[in-house]
């Protein structure tokens, strides 16, 4: 099985088709301009790859005739929706073909409509969010992005967000490759999008690193400049592909990633976790290509700051050698955030079919520690290369490069690791109202006894446990739970490689709320850059990994209702593949904030609000309780979903996790199983959206390694992450 | 003691408690404010404070005491080193007004 | 001050000096015995592979008996100390033995672009207490004693001519110079450097000399309880840098009109010769800087802020400067 790229869209600043944007690529062209589209008071950096007020009129008026709502949509969606049908039409597919998912990387999502609900929203909490909200809440805000990309493009399939800030892109790719290695799906529409707003400008200035002019990388000029846009890319599997008669423009070899666990906004000075993320992608190329020298092309993160770029170069050429091309795509078409690992990586797909590597802008004279060969010949130069790198890394330390091959197929296919068992080691989990430490660490759900306070916090203390919000705070208790329930002891280098999977709703809202806050109360130069560095999305999950030093790839979920069984579902298909993955710590996390707040009176969900988080640690070892069955599918799926889950088997008990009140289903689940004890997990335990699924499954693996249950299926279904099962049972065999 | 230097004792020890506490709130610093020891380093050796601290510091101090540490923040390092050279900066720049 | 003192404290001050430690000691403990250590010393070690923090042994009465530096390198532990010698750390620590390494220490504002000359560009990376493994046999820790950018060599006696030479081979291009323990010792002081041999004489605790960020005041031990006792009780005095136009003695008087405040602990001259950095303790309400009033040996003092020096490293750049282009680096003017 070899996985194609059978299509390609954008709509970006430098490019608004894949022609136009390899043409400007390959002339050294960039995007960048003074930003006209919202005020930017006193900050001195304006400067950014972006659409002017103009041009996007233009596109949403271009756009109108086949997407009526082009012009009240939320810009990155705009974006978003326009690189999908790019991408689908260049790929030659019918949008109702089956088994095709869609997998979404962004990093603010649908910004625009964020700050609407925000400026309506008063800052005491309202007792029932009023109509307009609803109609916010609905027309793409939060979590909802993939869901709402794939009801304007006419896909019902599996959907999975992405977001783990400026790596997303990268994330998604390697999402997207796993569901179709894993016969999940035989095609992947991955999308990156984001647009620029100003908290962007004054968050990036707050922290110090925003350039006043356009960026250069590796180059005198120091600091990053902003951009936006989206890209798309049709990953299929090679069978799938032939059956239909298209053919593939390139291939995607592989993927590695890892977390520095260092510091929340810096990275890993020495480039120690960006130079294991490009080893563990290396690793698979080095098996899947034949022998004889493979000539690379590293496409850079880049940024252009300080902070980065000499230690990404470090990394490099440790790896590849200093004789590698290297350029920044950052230095043409800006940090384009969550979108940038997917945009990039088509930047280096179009580069790799014109065989010309792209240049780097503005980076003579190079910087110390800038790679040797920095493409600084101003216009792409015109030598092939046998495989290309993209490399993406971001907040929270947690660090993707994605490896791009020649169509058609490499000698040898992508190796296909025989698909290993799954076992549940470990579970954890927190649950607590409240917005300090203690109160966080002071319960825990289900069974499995009270978590010692005391001695967490002495664990923890020496790691700088300060600055916790409150759900990195019962992120990373259930951590420390669920790794001592799986006897993973503070250092061992097992624990080191550890790989993380985390589904995310509504996020840090606390420090959403103080980022908000702390924005022009006195001036450009008083945003909070701490608040800044832990609103994004996966900032709790660095905070996890940097307290229980965790440096195994890190990718973060952001599907809302039923995020967390999805990050489970992710993480069993990285145990199955990837003999690089033993341990696989995964779950969800939610924060009792505002946000999911309005969601539960919303959605009219029954039950207590949870600021809870589950974790559960995966392995490919046997133990008492194995993960029999993980599978996905579309909102509308979810009978041939449990299908697949289940078989002909019955089990004695389903969880069922849901995004609204859903009568009808929960009778059919009744009736399809009639011996089966059906649980409404928010009517028993309280409504945590992303967590939800995640402390089912701990309940489930409770009640097995009890003795209480054999089988046990715990059952998702909603708008924004479609529908999951994953069936725990009851292992039979010998244990070691 | 005489009263001229009792008064400026008491200034600088009132100034210093502000300072203290300031520091462990804005940076959600879990220790005493009396455990930031006056002379010990802030940044790196000691107290090993980051860059977003930094900027955390420069931010409150400008709301709490008005006090505008000038110009390019990377002179800023000098008047971060510890909580007394911060405190000599409040009291420089309260006496230029 | 001697001219070859003069010397090498300028070396230090603006370049990068080379010294090799006599007195440092290294013990190194195993995963497990690294939890037995932890719990016998005053800091908690929850920290990351590759990381090292600076800590104390302290006496049951909470008085510090040697400086030392912990951390991790290849999930060992490694306690490199001073003050204390090899037999009594072993005690203190309750096992291991002292390790044998020479230490070679490397300081100076471009002291990282010797050691970049020597390693690789790379370790410009190093962060401040981090540490590696270059080749087998040698590990480095990036920590010193005079406030500017420093290395600690940890280095096995066969391979540590061969450091040694090659470091003073390269060194020539930074116009490095070999410097004696009595320039570390002086930058020490002027930098608000805890030295166990020039403050562990005076019977001061940890509280009293400022030490506290070097421990954790949680921890149970003896040495803690003391210190947790004298905190609740009220710190009497603190040590504080003063400034005199002349030199005074040690052991001298600090007096606050004529009333007996305090005493002077230790005294150096600066490069020039024109002031003097005098460390004395104070009783409490008159240890704040910014006096000068106080009087010891008959000469006006002002007390001040630690450290004394503004050290050029904050303002060089690795990514950035070079020794060659020092010109460059604008250190601004006191106010």
């Amino acid at each position: 099985m070899t996985i194609c790229i059978t299509g390609l869209g954008v709509c970006c600043p430098l490019g608004l088709d894949t022609a136009a944007l390899w043409t400007a690529i390959a002339a050294g062209l960039d995007s960048f301009r003074e930003v006209d589209r919202f005020e930017l008071d006193g900050l001195s950096c304006r400067t950014a790859s972006a659409f002017s007020a103009e041009s996007l009129q233009a596109i949403r008026h271009a756009a109108a005739p086949h997407l009526p709502s082009a012009h009240t949509l939320d810009a990155a969606l705009l974006f978003a929706v326009l690189a999908g049908q790019q991408a689908l039409a260049s790929s030659g597919m019918d949008p109702n073909a089956a088994r095709l998912a869609v997998v979404l990387a962004t990093s603010a999502g649908t910004a625009d409509t964020h700050d609407r609900y925000d400026s309506g929203r008063p800052d005491g909490a309202s007792p029932q969010p009023d109509a307009a909200q609803r109609t916010l809440l609905e027309a793409g805000a939060f979590s909802t992005m993939a869901a709402t990309v794939c009801e304007l493009l006419g896909l019902r399939g599996p959907r999975l967000t992405v977001n783990t800030a400026c790596a997303s892109g990268g994330h998604a790719l390697a999402v997207a490759m796993d569901l179709i290695r894993g016969e999940h799906a035989d095609r992947v529409l991955v999308l990156g999008a984001d647009s620029l707003h100003p908290s962007l400008f004054l968050g990036f200035h707050s922290v110090g690193v925003l350039s006043t002019s356009p960026c250069g990388p590796f180059g005198p000029r120091e600091g990053m400049s902003l951009g936006e846009g989206a890209a798309a890319i049709v990953l299929e599997d090679s069978g799938a592909m032939r059956r239909r008669g298209a053919s593939a423009r390139g291939v995607m070899l592989g993927w590695g990633g890892s977390s520095d666990a260092y510091h929340p906004t810096s990275p890993e000075p020495r480039g120690d976790g960006v130079r294991r993320s490009i080893e563990a992608a290396v690793a698979l190329i080095n098996s899947s290509i034949s022998t004889g020298q493979v000539s690379y092309y590293y496409n850079a993160h880049g940024t252009g700051t300080l902070a980065n770029d000499g230690a990404e170069a470090q990394a490099a050429a440790r790896v590849l050698g200093p004789h590698t091309p290297v350029s920044s795509s950052k230095s043409q078409v800006g940090h384009t955030q969550g979108a940038a690992g997917v945009l990039e990586a088509v930047i280096t797909l179009l580069a790799l079919e014109h065989g010309a590597i792209p240049p780097s802008l503005r980076s003579l004279p190079h910087r110390r520690l800038a790679p040797e060969d920095t493409v600084a010949d101003g216009r792409a130069r015109p030598v092939p290369v046998d495989v290309a790198l993209s490399q993406s890394s971001a907040f929270g330390g947690t660090n993707v490069t994605t490896a791009f091959g020649h169509a058609p197929c490499p000698p040898h296919p992508t190796p296909t690791t025989e698909a290993r068992a799954v076992y549940v080691h470990g579970v954890g989990a927190t649950h607590g109202l409240g917005d300090t430490i203690e109160a966080a660490l002071s319960q825990a759900v289900g069974g499995g006894g009270v978590p010692d306070a005391k001695q967490l916090r002495a664990t923890l203390r020496g790691l700088k446990l300060r600055r916790l919000d409150p759900v990195s705070a019962v992120l990373t208790a259930a951590a420390d739970h669920a790794l001592r329930d799986a006897g993973v002891s503070t250092r061992s280098v097992k624990k080191a490689k550890l790989a993380i999977v985390v589904g995310m709703a509504d996020g840090p809202q606390q420090s959403i709320r103080r980022f908000v806050d702390s924005r022009g109360s006195q001036g450009p130069g008083t945003a909070s850059a701490s608040a800044f560095a832990r609103m994004v999305l996966n900032a709790p999950v660095g905070a996890m990994s940097y307290a229980h030093q965790l440096r195994g790839p890190s990718i973060t979920l952001w599907s809302g209702i039923g995020a967390g069984l999805q990050a489970l579902f992710f993480a069993a298909t990285q145990v199955s593949l990837r003999d690089t993955s033993d341990l696989v710590l995964a779950g969800g996390a939610d924060e009792a904030g505002h946000l999911t707040n309005d969601r539960a009176r919303l959605q009219a969900l029954p039950g207590a609000l949870l600021e809870a988080a589950g974790l559960l640690v995966l392995s490919a070892e046997p133990s008492a309780v194995e993960l029999k069955s993980w599978c996905i599918g579309g909102p509308e799926e979810w009978a041939r979903v449990c299908d697949d889950a289940c078989g002909v088997g019955q089990p004695d008990r389903v969880l069922v996790c849901l995004d609204t009140p859903r009568c009808e289903l929960l009778q059919a689940v009744s009736a399809r199983w009639p011996g089966a004890q059906i649980i409404e997990f928010d009517r028993c335990a309280g409504f945590a959206p992303a967590a939800g699924g995640a402390l089912a499954s701990i309940a489930a693996t409770r009640w097995i390694r009890a003795g209480s249950a054999d089988r046990v299926l715990v059952l998702s279904v909603g708008r924004e992450a479609g529908t999951v099962a994953l069936l725990f049972e009851a292992f039979s065999g010998d244990l070691p | 003691m005489n009263t001229e230097l009792s008064t400026r004792l008491q200034k600088r020890q009132a100034t210093l408690r502000m300072v203290q506490e300031l520091l462990v709130t804005e940076l959600y610093l879990e220790v005493d404010p009396e455990d930031l020891d006056p002379d010990a380093p802030l940044f790196g050796s000691g107290h090993g404070l980051d860059s977003i601290d930094a900027v955390e510091i420069l931010v409150a101090l400008e709301g709490k005491f008005q006090a505008r540490l000038e110009g390019d923040r990377v002179d800023a390092v000098r008047h971060l080193r510890t909580v007394n050279t911060i405190v000599d900066r409040i009291l420089s720049e309260q006496a230029a007004q | 001050m001697t001219q070859k003192l003069r010397e090498a404290v300028s070396v230090l001050r603006n370049g990068v000096g080379l010294v090799r430690h006599e007195s440092l000691r290294v013990h190194i403990f195993g995963e497990s015995a690294a939890i037995e250590v932890e719990t016998r010393l005053p800091m908690d070690l929850a920290i990351r592979e590759g990381q090292f923090k600076q800590g104390l042994v302290l006496d049951d009465t909470g008085c510090p008996r040697a400086d030392l530096l912990a951390g991790f390198i290849q999930h060992e532990l490694f306690v490199v100390s001073r003050g204390l010698d090899a037999g009594r750390m072993t005690e203190a620590l309750g096992g291991g033995s002292a390790g044998d390494w020479d230490i070679i220490g490397v300081e100076g504002p471009y002291a990282w672009e010797l050691m970049a000359s020597w390693d690789s560009p790379g370790i410009i990376g190093l962060p401040f207490m981090g540490a590696f493994s270059p080749k087998d046999g040698i590990h480095i820790i990036r920590a010193g004693f005079t406030g500017e950018y420093g290395y600690l060599l940890l280095v096995r006696p066969e391979l540590a001519g061969r450091v040694w030479e090659e470091l003073c081979s390269l060194g020539q291009a930074f116009d490095a110079a070999v410097v004696e323990q009595a320039a570390i010792q002086h930058c020490s002081l002027e930098n608000w450097v805890f030295d166990p041999e020039r403050d562990g004489k005076h019977t001061l605790d940890a509280l009293e000399l400022q030490l506290r960020w070097r421990v954790d005041m949680t921890k149970a031990t003896p040495g803690l309880d003391a210190l947790r006792a004298h905190k609740a009780a009220g710190l009497r005095r603190r040590i504080t840098a003063m400034s005199a136009p002349s030199p005074v003695a040690i052991g001298a008087d600090v007096l606050a009109d004529d009333l007996l405040i305090g005493r002077v602990l230790a005294t150096a001259p600066d490069l020039e010769g024109d002031t003097h950095r005098v460390l004395a303790v104070l009783d409490m309400p008159y240890a704040q800087p910014g006096i000068d009033s106080y009087v010891v040996d008959g000469v006006r003092c002002r007390t001040q802020s630690a450290p004394w020096v503004l050290n050029q490293s904050l303002y060089v750049n690795p990514q950035r400067h070079a020794y060659a282009r020092r010109h460059e680096v604008v250190v601004p003017e006191a106010r």
